[in-house]
């Protein structure tokens, strides 16, 4: 087992194969009884890390046999198979569940994930926020991410001019 | 934040010794990379530092580009920055169209669009301003498109004519002026190197080189050409701007005789300049002072193209077509070698009479794109074919494919297009 210390002090046991789906994770730990301390990871966000790793590491073991995934979860083997998942209906209906999240926490989620190196997580994710992107009106973006519009009346006109076409629906 | 520099965070232990190509490219790019350590709850996207914004905006679909510049200054300098097409080239999500234009002296645009992703067999889309819809008014003194040259850079084509240039937005379709060069140029050489646009030749009165920055919107002389060209094409290739024949203009020869000879021996020639060390190429002494290189036979050279580490040369001798490839060898002391390939296939029907134009452009290293357009005057075989102007204009893309060597036909391009440049846009 391997010791996660989030940063606000919470500590999370996990199996081997559920930290190493974090590509740092596993490049770093020498033995078995390891702590690693993850100053920049808040015990909210760890927890939905931990959730998603627990869920791959258990399919990605045995990727050609999703029925036995159960048993994956309790195998100790230390060699983790990092076969693309996207095959596997079953795991992308629930990433498609697991993401169903509000963009902030999304972006916490992204965060800790490109930190601890998931690579299919970052995918995950930021494939999630450019679907919410896909087809809005610059306004629309603006509103949902909470961006503040930070062009001078002067340069939004120019831009309005030079883009008139992607102001039309507007 | 002062955790991260703890010696016993995971960022101390790793980042030294784990080099990360998502870091490699925000290194790349002009931008403060804002901390992620402490995600603000006002504004989340704010929170993403500058390498996952990129990665998250350049996974949205194409169509829903254009409107992303206009969100806010972030979104419009990511997506202006050369690490947004790289981000998108690793992913495969670069997507290759080819634009062929042509600009009116009254300010009618018409631009063709082809998707260059597959094997260039749809028919081509029209796009088409009204007239009087550029507004030229700002370009001072007398300028003309007729010979326009066209450079890409990003997803905005610059349509450079002599005494105006015009930037042409290929996600909007907006066309907005831009600073003229400096010396008024016809049948100039143009070619794009690492997002600044070179030109030469052209000029009766200069040798010089022009630099424009698209970003200061401004030209500037960089260097003296060894020979004034006029008609000439430009090419680039592995940081060299190629100026490709042409003839002879000025300088040089003093009477008619001289002008003719000097005119022969341009032809088939070409200056190489190389962009980052600000210098020209020399040739070894056959290919004559100054020429980097000239096509073996005294063909005359038509188009040009760089792609990958060649430039591709269409060149011509009397009614017949060669297609050369040039392998420079710049860092040897220049010099390099020429391959004949298999000719254009230039239709009968294009081949006789009028005036035939030639406009290359390589997509990525896979193919060469040739437009072969003639102008066919009323009394020609061709007839009145095309509104009030008295003039059918033909004009057939022919499609190299670099891996098998050979030519096919790609769509007719729209006859209203008269006069076209052809280049590439990736994005």
């Amino acid at each position: 087992m391997i010791k996660l210390v989030s940063g606000d002090g919470a500590e999370f046991e996990v199996e081997e194969e559920v930290a190493f789906q974090s590509k740092i994770i596993k490049d770093i730990v020498a033995d078995a009884d390891d702590v690693i301390p993850l100053p920049t990871v808040s015990s909210k966000v760890l927890i939905q890390v931990i959730e998603y790793c627990r869920k791959h590491a258990a399919v990605n073991s045995f990727p050609l046999s999703p029925s036995s995934s159960a048993a994956a979860a309790a195998s100790s083997s230390s060699s983790i198979s990092y076969s693309k998942p996207v095959s596997d209906p079953a795991l992308r209906a629930w990433d498609n569940e697991f993401v169903k999240l509000n963009n902030s926490s999304l972006f916490d989620i992204v965060i800790a994930a490109n930190y601890l190196d998931i690579e299919e997580l970052v995918d995950l994710v930021l494939e999630t926020v450019a679907d919410r992107i896909k087809g809005k009106q610059a306004q629309e973006i603006r509103r949902q991410f909470n961006i503040e519009n930070d062009f001078t009346p002067e340069e939004e006109e120019a831009l309005r001019r030079e883009n008139s076409w992607a102001f039309q629906n507007n | 934040m002062a955790d991260a520099c703890n010696s016993r965070s995971l960022s101390w232990l790793v980042k030294p010794c784990r080099p990360d190509p998502r870091r490699e490219i925000i290194a790349l790019t002009p931008l403060d990379i804002i901390h992620h350590l402490r995600p603000s709850s006002a504004a989340p996207i704010a929170s993403l530092p500058d390498d996952l914004l990129l990665e998250c905006l350049s996974r949205v679909p194409t169509s829903s580009l254009p409107v992303l510049p206009l969100v806010c200054r972030r979104f419009s300098l990511l997506i202006d920055s050369p690490a947004f097409l790289r981000v998108r080239r690793s992913h495969g999500r670069l997507r290759r169209t080819l634009h062929a234009l042509s600009l009116s002296d009254l300010g009618r645009l018409s631009s063709a669009s082809l998707s260059a992703d597959s094997s260039l067999d749809a028919s081509w889309d029209l796009f088409s301003t009204s007239s009087g819809a550029v507004s030229l008014e700002v370009f001072e003194g007398s300028f003309s498109f007729a010979h326009a040259r066209v450079a890409v850079l990003g997803r905005a084509i610059y349509i450079i004519g002599r005494g105006a240039t015009l930037r042409y937005d290929t996600w909007t379709g907006a066309v907005s002026p831009r600073a003229p060069t400096i010396f008024p140029r016809k049948k100039f050489a143009a070619a794009a190197i690492g997002g600044k646009i070179y030109v030469a030749g052209g000029a009766a009165r200069t040798s010089a080189v022009e630099e424009y920055d698209p970003v200061a919107n401004a030209w500037r002389v960089v260097a003296e050409a060894p020979k004034q060209r006029y008609g000439c094409v430009g090419a680039a290739s592995g940081g060299v701007f190629y100026i490709a024949g042409g003839l002879r203009v000025g300088g040089g020869g003093t009477g008619v005789e001289a002008g003719r000879l000097d005119a022969h021996i341009c032809a088939g020639s070409m200056d190489a300049y190389h962009v980052d060390a600000g210098a020209w190429v020399r040739g070894r002494p056959a290919a004559g002072a100054g020429s980097a290189a000239a096509v073996p036979g005294g063909w005359c050279v038509v188009g040009a193209c760089g792609s990958g580490p060649y430039v591709y040369v269409v060149a011509s001798h009397a009614v017949e077509l060669s297609f050369w490839r040039w392998e420079g060898k710049v860092r040897r002391g220049g010099g390099g070698e020429w391959t004949r390939l298999l000719p254009p296939p230039v239709p009968a029907r294009l081949g006789l009479g009028g005036a035939v134009r030639f406009s290359c452009a390589a997509v990525g290293e896979e193919k060469v794109v040739a437009l072969v357009q003639v102008s066919v005057g009323c009394s020609g075989h061709g007839g009145a074919r095309w509104g009030s102007d008295n003039l059918a204009v033909e004009g057939a893309l022919l499609v190299y494919d670099i891996r098998s060597g050979e030519w096919s036909r790609g769509p007719d391009l729209p006859t209203r297009l008269r006069r076209a440049a052809v280049v590439c846009v990736e994005f």
